[in-house]
């Protein structure tokens, strides 16, 4: 055999598998407890659009042929919803095979991708699968650094990731610092607007990406069933650019990537405006009650746009982690990130923030 | 079990998918686990789907990667390692256009000659490329590649060799129990072909444990949507329906190629699912292609670059369909 580091992609001796989070079932068993609360993963709480699961029951039968591949008339239907030609959507396996397409795409060798230095883990992964180089810029009050991202354009700069809402600290980027960014950053740089959390944001200072696609720019927009519509089980996202990006990207997606169910789900649950509406209650009441209870304990939070609360614990959260899961309650761990004092909690149902809320003050001294 | 079908106008032999029915009691079954949807793949039901996959093939978990159909094991293959490419034309067109895809070069060695596949890749070539394609059966002549051919490529090769087994049901041979000896071996397998489920999306990748952790790094558990990871244990359950499907399927089959045969065009003696069979020249081809479709039956060119590499205009695939589909290609083709 050839030495193996001449046969292997660089980028792949050097990445270590992902490890997920602790599933429902295995804190159970192992901790003994009868009731598990999972805000771990900012998946829908409430859980799936109904129509979407009917939808699914349906396809159940057709499962033995091929899916369609391309995801014509999913793509069709968000066109329309958005105004768009469907040549400027690519449907992918979950908004994370959208990440990949654009790294398989578009990094070369010694290419330079810019992100926040705090942010989602996906973006360095790929960059590091492709063999670029990731340049990881400090985030300033929790936001990310538009101005210093500027400063760290080169010849060698391929990508420009923002994740926004930012995942974990479900801060923004503003409209206009956007405007002023997106005059700022050379015409051959992709921007890719992560949006994976737009339906959730309230804030009016929310830019209005979709405009710098129509406007021509190198922009590409991610976007998932995964969260709003409660579907991260199928496996469906996609991402919205020129006709021309999303055919580099078409170039590099796989056949058949997203599967018979994901597409009818997915189809079903833009329908369903009930659902939606419904999330986006629970979830700004949740949302309001986390905010006043973790006031009350004087424990810092940020303001979130998202389905999530980033929350410094002013200590290591380490074992704080350890005893919520004993107490039945699945959070995530700050270090993930290097913040070794926070944890990213899911807004959850009333219930399980209540539970979260009560387990909280049991296990720190307050 | 009784297999039974709905009959159709359209006759569709175009993906080899499995086109049996699923059990119904299979199909109730899936619909009912979908309470937890809005949650994202589990790690946990994806260490048990390892663990189902591992059981079936008589392996260890470590052994065993799952991916997003048998197409993504491919790409993450050829995303993973670096080098040469060698594919033995005519074959599935993954393997070129995975290559083309992660900038790979690659080499297209013919291995069709006077009517017989045979891998013919010379020592020159397996000491340069690093990753070297096998199919077998081979899509799309349903060629079986000798155990012997593919062991004396396992010892000349210098990189690495890919046996894609998507098939392995239909021809019952497989050299997963050469993982061990051959550290350069890598299989896949999919559950589209033989047990339906191309809809949901499930192939795996085998290997030793070395070569399974550098390909975990691209694909990750996550990639495998929730449906899928639950599945594979419950279609396993009904292994004696499949083994009596895949039993007919190929009954079918052969009677198939001894009709085609008959009627003085030469199909190609299939291990598959699928029969190829081979006319004068490409007029005479696409004659018959419009001909079939004008009876409503749809098959597939050798012009269909989605799904085959290097193969020629003269030849068309036919999927295995239900005894009663076949009979009737062989019905309306007679009278051409």
């Amino acid at each position: 055999m050839k030495n193996e580091k001449s046969l292997v992609r660089k980028g792949i001796l050097d990445l270590r598998p992902y490890i997920p989070g602790k599933p429902i079932e295995e804190v159970k068993r192992e901790l003994g407890l009868k009731e598990v609360i999972k805000l771990a993963s900012n998946e829908t709480s409430i859980g799936p659009s109904p129509l979407a699961v009917e939808a699914i029951k349906k396809e159940v039968e057709n499962i033995n042929l091929y899916p369609e591949g391309s995801s014509r008339a999913l793509r069709e239907k968000i066109a329309h919803k958005l105004n768009l030609d469907k040549e400027m959507i690519i449907i992918g396996n979950g908004g994370d095979n959208i990440i990949d397409l654009i790294g398989m795409a578009f990094i070369n060798e010694g290419d330079e991708v810019i992100t926040g230095e705090i942010t989602f883990p996906a973006y360095e992964t790929i960059t590091k699968i492709m063999g670029g180089e990731l340049i990881s810029v400090k985030l300033k009050n929790f936001r990310f650094d538009l101005e210093e991202i500027i400063q760290r354009i080169n010849k060698k700069t391929k990508i420009i990731f923002l994740c926004n809402p930012n995942n974990p600290t479900g801060t923004i980027v503003e409209k206009k610092e956007v405007a002023d960014f997106m005059e700022k950053v050379p015409p051959e740089v992709i921007v890719v607007f992560d949006e994976a959390y737009y339906d959730y944001v309230k804030d009016k200072n929310y830019p209005d990406s979709l405009s710098y696609v129509l406007e021509g720019k190198n922009v590409i927009i991610i976007r998932t069933f995964s969260k709003i519509a409660g579907i991260a089980g199928v496996r469906v996202g996609y991402g919205i650019a020129s006709p021309e990006l999303i055919g580099d990207l078409r170039r590099v997606v796989n056949p058949f990537t997203t599967n018979r169910l994901a597409q009818v789900a997915a189809l079903a649950s833009l329908d369903d405006e009930e659902h939606y509406k419904k999330v986006l209650k629970s979830n700004q009441e949740g949302k309001k009650y986390l905010y006043k209870e973790l006031k009350e304990l004087g424990l810092f939070y940020l303001p979130t746009e998202a389905n999530f609360v980033f929350i410094d614990l002013k200590e290591d959260s380490g074992p704080i982690f350890e005893k919520l899961l004993r107490k039945g309650v699945i959070v995530r761990q700050g270090k993930t990130w290097d913040c070794p004092n926070f944890i990213r909690v899911t807004i959850g149902t009333a219930y399980e923030n209540k539970r979260f809320i009560q387990a909280i003050k049991e296990v720190m001294s307050f | 079990m009784k297999i039974k079908f709905k009959r159709k106008e359209k006759i569709d032999l175009t993906n080899s998918y499995f086109k049996y029915p699923l059990p119904l009691e299979l199909i109730k079954e899936l619909a009912k686990e979908l309470k937890d949807i809005n949650l994202y793949p589990s790690g946990r039901e994806y260490i048990k789907l390892r663990e189902v996959l591992a059981d079936y093939v008589g392996l260890k978990t470590k052994n065993i990667l799952p991916a997003n159909g048998s197409d993504e094991v491919i790409e993450i293959i050829a995303r993973s390692y670096q080098g040469e490419v060698l594919i033995p034309i005519p074959t599935f067109s993954q393997y070129e256009i995975s290559a083309d895809r992660s900038g790979l070069p690659k080499v297209l060695v013919n291995c069709l000659q006077d009517r017989e596949y045979n891998i013919n890749y010379s020592t020159q070539q397996l000491d340069k490329a690093s990753l070297v394609w096998i199919c077998n059966p081979n899509n799309p002549t349903g060629s079986e590649i000798p155990r012997d051919k593919i062991i004396d490529i396992l010892q000349r090769a210098k990189g690495m060799v890919i046996v894609d087994e998507c098939n392995y049901e239909y021809l019952g041979k497989t050299v997963i129990d050469l993982i061990d000896k051959y550290p350069n071996l890598i299989i896949s397998r999919s559950f589209s072909k033989s047990f339906g489920l191309a809809g949901l999306r499930l192939g795996f990748a085998i290997s030793n444990s070395q070569n399974i952790k550098k390909l975990a790094a691209f694909g990750q558990y996550f990639r495998v949507n929730r449906m899928a990871e639950k599945a594979a244990g419950k279609v396993l359950k009904y292994l004696d329906y499949y083994q009596e499907s895949w039993k007919k399927i190929k009954k079918v089959r052969d009677n198939f190629v001894r009709q085609i045969n008959e009627l003085g065009f030469f199909a190609y003696n299939s291990k598959s699912n699928f029969v190829l069979v081979e006319f004068n020249n490409k007029k005479e081809t696409e004659r018959v292609w419009d001909y079939l479709k004008e009876n409503n039956i749809y098959t597939l060119p050798g012009w269909e670059k989605n799904e085959f590499s290097g193969l020629e205009n003269r030849f068309i695939r036919f999927t295995v369909g239900a005894e009663w589909e076949m009979d009737r290609v062989a019905e309306v083709l007679a009278k051409y």
